[in-house]
This record gives C-alpha cells, structure tokens and sequence, in this order.
C-alpha cells in the first residue's frame, strides 16, 4: 500500500517534472534556496559553506590573504604558455584562458559533455601531445590558471536538444540516492544545506561548482571538482566513478546550468 | 518488481545451497554470483564499497582456506550487492520525487 502510494507520488511528480526544462529546474532550484536562506542573496552561494556560516566565512577570509593555491596558479600560467612540439600551444586552443564561463557544454559531433579538462587534453592530442592524466597535478595546475583568467566571468551554458539527455542524467544522478548510506548528493545538499555534518556546515547546491579547482587543506593540494565527486560518492559508502567519466560529466553539466549566471570565483581554499 | 523476486530467489538458493554442505567450488561460486550481482549495481553507478571490499576478504580467506570465514563473507557480500541492486532498481523510480516543484 505505502509502495503503491509512493509510486503514485513519484508519478505525479515525475509528471510535473517530465515538462521541466534547464532554465525552470534552475529557478526551481533558486527559489528553494531563497527560501530555506532568506538571508542570502543567490549569488552568495559562490563561496559554499562560508556564505551559510558567519564564523567560519572570517576564518576562510583570514585564510584567503595568502591563497594557499597562489603558487599552482602561477604554475599552471608557465605550463599554459609552454609550446607544444609543433610549435602550437594552448592559447591556440583557449586564447588567454578565459574561457571556463562557456564549460561544459555539449559537442555535437561527438554526442558527449566536453569540460574543461577533456578540452585541455583534447587541444593537446590534436597538437600530437599526450594526454594528461585527469588524476594528475598538470591538469590541475592548467585549469587553476584557467580558471582564474576566467575570474568573475559570468556562467554562460547552454543545453541544446540533443544535450538534454545528458543534463537529465545528470539530474538523476544528483538527486538518486546510492551507497550503503543511501544518500543523494540533494539530500546533504538541498534538504541538509546549511546544517552540520560533524563539524562542517553543508554547503547549497547552487554555487558549487563556481570556485574549482580547489585548494583543499585535507589534501594538502590543489584538485578538480570529480576529485571531490569521488570523496562524497565515497563518504556515502558508494563507488567513485573514474574522473571525467561520462557520469561525472553529465553531473557537472548538470550542476553548472544550476549556477548559470553566477560568477565563477576559482580557483578557492577549502578546509 | 520480477526482477527483484528473481534476485531475493537466487539469494534464497544459495543459501539454502550452502546450508548443507561447505566446499571450495560452493564457497567460489557463492563469491561469483556476489561478484555478478556487484557488477549489476556498478553498470549502473550503485556500487557500494563494502560489497567490494568483501568480495576481496571472502576471496583472501578462500585463498587461505578459511571456509567458514569465507562463506560467512561471501554471504554478506551477496546480502550488500542484492540491496545495492534494489536501490538501483527503486531509485529508477523515486529520483524525480527530490525535484522542487516549478
């Protein structure tokens, strides 16, 4: 009976949520924020956890006079000006490196989320480069600089209709619960947003994906946003999946149409 | 919901299986089927870690020729990749109730 009432429930909502597109799923979701933080503004929420948290926002201010990722940005601007082999380069491919605003988005011609990172290794196979590692500190170091050329420029995404299905499975991965705990990233992160988790304050969905990569002192460097997927797959009892898998992909396609038109902020420090 | 009665079939099986008698080959092919059932959750992105690493253990005592501690692992193992395939199999259906409304 309780099955049958929650499959009715799940179909009704599936229903509403069947005519749901990019935009009213983001407004959706903004409104759910303005509403559980009536005290802070939208575009807050670039700063995660600090903008729900007065206390710890000063120490992560005091924190921020000397950026613990200052040196992987000055690397990663060294590596961004390196030439390839044939002579082409990086710039070639991302000009100055401002360019993280329009990441990810949907490739026609391969059917699949391109992020940042497969569009840096895939710049450097077309210049008959290797490919860097997606676990490795070069690509974190490249998309470091990259993402603080792109400081302050404004999430520009888009979701055409052949990319809706990757963005709907991104949204399914978001809000299904799995691993031994049963947890969905919504409920720490929508339903928990703003309460604590042993000691640390759960930041809103909105804004996640504005500050990376991320300088994390539990790490002790600086790495990419899947790095993180992994540990909250992993902190659930769940397997993490490989980074830039296709999931993961579609989950940062996803999550990154949430924060249109928020500022990007990276790269950012977290405890 | 066939699918699941399938499942809680299989596990009833081999329980039962195993009940009389404790083998290599029985205590192995509980593994497999343990492993089968992780791969199902894994295709589908609802691999637990726990399955995993008891699949390990209950291997590493097989190894050792701990039987009684292989199966009691195996067992657990295929009790953990039986729910994550049913979470799998729930969640296909009740993600969409987490959306807020438009």
């Amino acid at each position: 009976m309780i099955r049958a009432a929650a499959c009715l429930v799940a179909l009704l909502v599936g229903v509403g949520s069947a005519s749901a597109d990019p935009e009213s799923d983001q407004l959706a979701l903004a409104r759910y924020f303005e509403q559980r933080f009536p005290d802070v503004e939208v575009a807050a929420h670039i700063d995660g956890a600090y903008a729900l948290n007065e206390q710890t926002r000063e120490q992560w201010l005091a924190m921020e006079d000397f950026p613990p990722y200052e040196f992987s940005v000055d690397d990663g601007e060294v590596l961004f000006g390196a030439s390839f082999k044939d002579g082409s380069g990086y710039q070639d491919c991302f000009d100055d490196g401002n360019v993280k605003a329009h990441f990810p988005y949907f490739d026609h011609e391969k059917q699949t989320v391109v992020t940042l990172e497969l569009a840096i290794n895939d710049c450097r196979v077309a210049s008959g480069e290797e490919p860097l590692a997606y676990n490795g500190e070069d690509i974190a170091l490249l998309s470091a600089y990259m993402a603080f050329a792109s400081r302050d420029s404004v999430i520009d995404i888009e979701v055409p209709p052949e990319g809706l299905a990757a963005y709907e499975a991104g949204k399914q991965y978001y809000y299904s619960r799995r691993g031994q705990l049963n947890f969905s990233c919504s409920q720490c992160h929508m339903l928990m947003s703003g309460l604590k988790l042993r000691a640390e304050t759960l930041s809103a969905t909105i804004g996640q994906v504005t500050h990376w990569p991320v300088y994390r002192f539990k790490w002790q460097e600086i790495g990419p946003l899947h790095r993180r997927f992994v540990e909250c797959n992993e902190q659930v009892g769940a397997e993490g999946l490989d980074y830039q898998s296709e999931t993961y992909r579609n989950l940062e396609y996803f999550l990154t149409y949430m924060s249109q038109g928020l500022p990007l902020n990276g790269p950012a420090s977290r405890k | 919901m066939n699918r699941l009665i399938s499942l809680l079939f299989l596990l009833l099986v081999c329980v039962l299986a195993q009940a009389d008698q404790l083998t290599f080959d029985s205590v192995s092919e509980q593994i497999q089927q343990a492993e089968s059932l992780h791969e199902e959750a894994r295709i589908v992105d609802h691999g637990w870690v726990i399955t995993r690493k008891l699949i390990e253990q209950a291997k590493a005592a097989l190894a050792d020729d701990q039987l009684i501690s292989a199966d009691e692992l195996s067992k657990r193992a295929l009790r953990t990749a039986l729910a994550s395939v049913t979470q799998s199999i729930r969640e296909e259906e009740v993600w969409r109730a987490r959306i807020p409304s438009p």
